[in-house]
């Protein structure tokens, strides 16, 4: 954002309301706010006061604003500006306690984000390296390495980035190191003065100078959390390491640890997947998960609370509970049934393109999506034009891209459940055209506020994410395109175009579809291919 | 004379999940009554006089976080505890809506499926002070 004003809300909406004017906005008045968010006074938090004049029109009290102004692109703007420094809330607003208390609230909220990135994400290496970034912003720390148990007999082994090179680090798995004692005795190690005696109160953990010699640096202080396999087991070791800054604390051990089990839980299906094949054809498998996400966390719920039911209804003797449960049991049973029917219908083939009729595919992706839309209470819906019977294209990779779409567009419907249609229908020349019409929230916020998923600069990020950039991502190997018509607040429409092929045209070489590009970033420009109402656009984005 | 059983009304789209939610909570000694959205929740709320409200978000009509904020707005439920149970947790870093809606909501807990039973049990006597 370096060069780019950051505006307060009357310049940035041209209401001429600001501090001076002889009619200036409560915003332009809240001078308790001045500095907040770089703004002068709440012009930067102006979702926190009350009657603002907004739009033209006075606006209600906190709570009352408080949906439409957390959906305005101003406040994402705002957010996108600020990033770790943003600051949702002010003095007063039933926080009573300085800028730590907003730090900690930042830093939550950014550690929400993370378990979808590193669950994103299939290759070991590639997520080692995320590991470590995330793990150095999370304790805002120096510096950080990620060390993995491995050989025979098992060492630590991690790398970290010197001068611009990764450089190999072996330590030994014994409790001869602070690392080492992490991961033999399953805990968390804080070494506050590593070249102080005494310095690590209540704990016998020594630092290992040698550690230092390795990586060429002084630590000043270092936090080494284990990260656990499934079974409990430590299988590496996360270290936050400072030289100039001061010792970590209670709250960093505490995201640490939580960041750890995240971390250890993707490791250890990243080390499963790291047959690249294997993990080709699990896409399907990954994505679909994802999407189906409320629906198995349903289903998941179910079953454990039948499997008490039915034990503690046992213990008591009463029949008719265990009768009843088991009714529910089955029918979820059966849910997971047809889910699993429907995914592996796609699992990825190993022979190359296999081409399916379109409508086929966008009927099955819907069949696929009905439980989990039911379980946002949403209406799915899909009308498919009878005229492209014979319109075929690469049914995985559309089956994927869809899959991808439409999950993206269930998280953005509204709690009250909503409406979402697929439609089919032709398309100039030899295209076809899928357009996915929702009540929910659209691509707005992103366009607005110049998200990753939208925008350059960003494509490692962008393709990695299950979801709509995804889609794109998909689209593009299928050699389509997309258009987004959304603006603020609820209501966005979708319209893939698709190459398509006539079934009988058996010899055809699928126009426009390439092999997809592996989802490591970099290679999907996806400037230009998003279409938008335009005079919303320009508004979000002045 | 027995003592009069403690009532809680569960609000759930998703019949085999509000019935299961019932067979939890019954044997604990609780008196349960079941709606499948926020709207019929605020009627059997009105009705009843829950002394705690299971409620589900994602639902038909009208839903969890909009039947919270509405039964905050009236001076009778200020008071009754409301756990909120949901699968919603896994984009509530979106501040779309989910933020906003516990915000505003002023829900007591805020559950995310799948949920361990035992802790069901154990938060709504919280709630109960029992």
């Amino acid at each position: 954002m370096d060069g780019t004003p950051k505006l307060n809300c009357w310049e940035a909406r041209g209401c001429g309301r600001g501090p001076d004017s002889p009619d200036p906005c409560q915003a332009a008045t809240d001078v308790a706010s001045d500095g907040v968010n770089d703004g002068v006074c709440a012009g930067r938090i102006c979702w926190t006061v009350p009657r603002t004049g907004c739009l033209g029109e006075p606006q209600g009290s906190f709570v009352d604003k408080l949906d439409t102004c957390l959906i305005c692109d101003f406040f994402e703007r705002v957010k996108a500006e600020q990033g770790d420094d943003f600051r949702l809330l002010k003095l007063g607003q039933g926080v009573s306690d300085a800028p730590e208390l907003h730090a900690t609230i930042a830093r939550i909220e950014s550690f929400l984000r993370i378990p979808e990135d590193l669950h994103a994400q299939f290759d070991l290496r590639r997520l080692l390296g995320r590991i470590t970034d995330q793990a150095q912003r999370t304790v805002s720390a120096e510096r950080s390495v990620v060390f993995l148990v491995e050989g025979d007999p098992p060492v630590l082994r991690g790398e970290m980035l010197r001068a611009g090179e990764r450089v190999p680090i072996e330590i030994p798995l014994a409790e001869t190191s602070a690392v080492g004692c992490a991961a033999l005795r399953n805990r968390p190690v804080n070494v506050r003065d590593p070249y102080g005696t005494g310095t690590n109160p209540g704990d016998t953990v020594a630092f290992n100078t040698a550690f230092d010699a390795q990586c060429g640096v002084q630590t000043r202080s270092l936090l080494a959390v284990p990260i656990h396999g499934s079974d409990g087991r430590p299988i590496g070791v996360i270290t936050a390491a400072n030289s100039e800054r001061g010792e970590f604390g209670a709250d960093d051990q505490w995201f640490m640890e939580q960041y750890a089990l995240q971390a250890g839980l993707a490791v250890e299906k990243a080390g499963l997947l790291a047959d690249s094949a294997l993990a080709g054809r699990l896409a399907t498998f990954g994505e679909a998960l994802s999407g189906l996400s409320h629906s198995l966390r349903g289903i998941t719920h179910a079953l454990n609370g039948l499997a008490y039911i039915i034990r503690q209804a046992v213990r008591a003797g009463r029949t008719q509970d265990v009768e009843a449960a088991c009714q529910i049991l089955d029918r979820q049973v059966q849910r997971i049934v047809r889910l699993s029917r429907a995914v592996s219908e796609y699992e990825s083939h190993r022979g190359g393109p296999e081409r399916g009729e379109l409508n086929e595919v966008v009927a099955d992706v819907v069949r696929t999506l009905a439980d989990e839309a039911s379980a946002r209470a949403v209406v799915l819906q899909s009308e498919l034009d009878s005229s492209l019977a014979a319109g075929e294209c690469e049914r995985v990779l559309l089956y994927r891209c869809l899959l991808n779409l439409l999950a993206d567009v269930l998280q953005s419907s509204p709690a009250t459940g909503g409406r979402v249609v697929v439609r089919t229908r032709k398309g100039d020349k030899e295209e076809a055209v899928v357009e996915v019409l929702a009540d929910g929230w659209g691509p707005h916020l992103e366009l607005a506020s110049g998200a990753p998923s939208w925008r350059d600069g960003c494509q490692a990020h962008a393709t990695e994410r299950i979801g709509l950039p995804t889609a794109q991502h998909l689209l593009r190997a299928l050699g389509g395109r997309l258009e987004a018509d959304s603006g603020p607040g609820p209501q966005a429409a979708y319209r893939l175009h698709l190459p398509v092929h006539r079934s009988d045209d058996e010899h055809a070489v699928p126009v426009g579809v390439e092999p997809v590009p592996p989802l490591d970033g970099g290679a999907v420009g996806v400037e230009g291919q998003l279409a938008s109402r335009e005079g919303r656009d320009e508004h979000q984005q002045g | 004379m027995s003592e009069a059983k403690l009532k809680i009304l569960v609000v759930e789209d998703n019949a085999d999940e509000a019935q299961m939610v019932k067979m939890i909570l019954e044997p604990e000694g609780y008196e349960i009554a079941l709606a499948v959205n926020g709207r019929e929740g605020l009627e059997k709320a009105e009705a009843d006089k829950p002394d705690l409200i299971v409620l589900d978000v994602m639902m038909p009509v009208l839903d969890g976080f909009a039947m919270c904020a509405k039964l905050r707005e009236d001076p009778e439920f200020q008071k009754v505890p409301v756990i909120l149970l949901t699968a919603v947790g896994a984009h509530i870093r979106d501040t779309k809506y989910p933020i906003s809606g516990v915000l505003r909501a002023q829900a007591e807990e805020y559950l995310e499926k799948p949920v361990n039973p035992e802790e069901l049990v154990a938060t709504v006597a919280r709630c109960l002070h029992r």
